[in-house]
């Protein structure tokens, strides 16, 4: 499905069901990028390369996933 | 029991504490045999993410909704209007109610007058449960006690 149906379809349902899949896919979204900061690291990205891929500055790379990851 | 709450939106990743994890607190905290609600933390996970699941799949995105994984931030996280909005009522409905504790089943009651489109009432509904018919009996057994 292209990508304007997928929002399309997501406008045309029970608002609750729209509401509730912009929601999980957010936490699709932090988890596939928990995921992927890890791996990473694991391949010697700085967090300034990080960042730059995440579209955020290294501190809030290293703020946000840091703790969990070297 | 809140202190569940968050542990729940923790587990499933959530980024917010919202009514439907305060009733997932209250499933967790509480015996299924003699609680009202009747169903125990895993068979509402199970009902929950099929929920997720209906959403994505009524949106048009057939996947699996992510079962729970460490959320990446850690540290607070917020309570919806919503779920402060139902701990409030829980202390004017203790207080109405005349009790000198405030207990789960005061959360239990609060939860069951929120909105037809609350998180926690779309939860309970997915259940096959009867918001009305669960504070009647939770007003029932609140006063057989007191």
């Amino acid at each position: 499905m292209e990508l304007d149906q997928v929002i399309t379809t997501a406008e045309s349902p029970d608002p609750a069901d729209g509401l509730r899949a912009a929601q999980v896919l957010r936490r699709v979204a932090e988890q596939i990028e928990a995921r992927h900061v890890a791996a990473a690291r694991l391949a010697g990205w700085s967090w300034q390369e990080i960042g730059d891929a995440l579209g955020v500055s290294r501190q809030a790379a290293h703020k946000k996933h840091g703790k969990n990851i070297v | 029991m809140v202190t569940a709450a968050v542990a729940e939106a923790e587990r499933r990743g959530d980024d917010h504490v919202g009514t439907d994890h305060l009733l997932a607190g209250l499933c967790a905290t509480s015996d299924p045999s003699i609680s009202p609600v009747g169903i125990g933390i895993e068979e509402l996970r199970t009902i929950w993410l099929g929920l997720d699941r209906a959403a994505l799949e009524a949106t048009g995105i057939p996947i699996d909704p992510p079962t729970g994984m460490p959320r990446s931030r850690t540290g607070h996280i917020p309570f919806t209007s919503g779920a402060k909005e139902t701990l409030t009522a829980t202390l004017r409905e203790t207080l109405e109610l005349g009790s000198r504790k405030l207990e789960p089943e005061h959360i239990l009651i609060a939860l069951t007058l929120r909105s037809p489109r609350d998180p926690a009432i779309r939860l309970l509904d997915a259940a096959g449960l009867n918001p009305d018919a669960i504070r009647a009996e939770v007003i029932r057994s609140l006063r057989k006690t007191a």
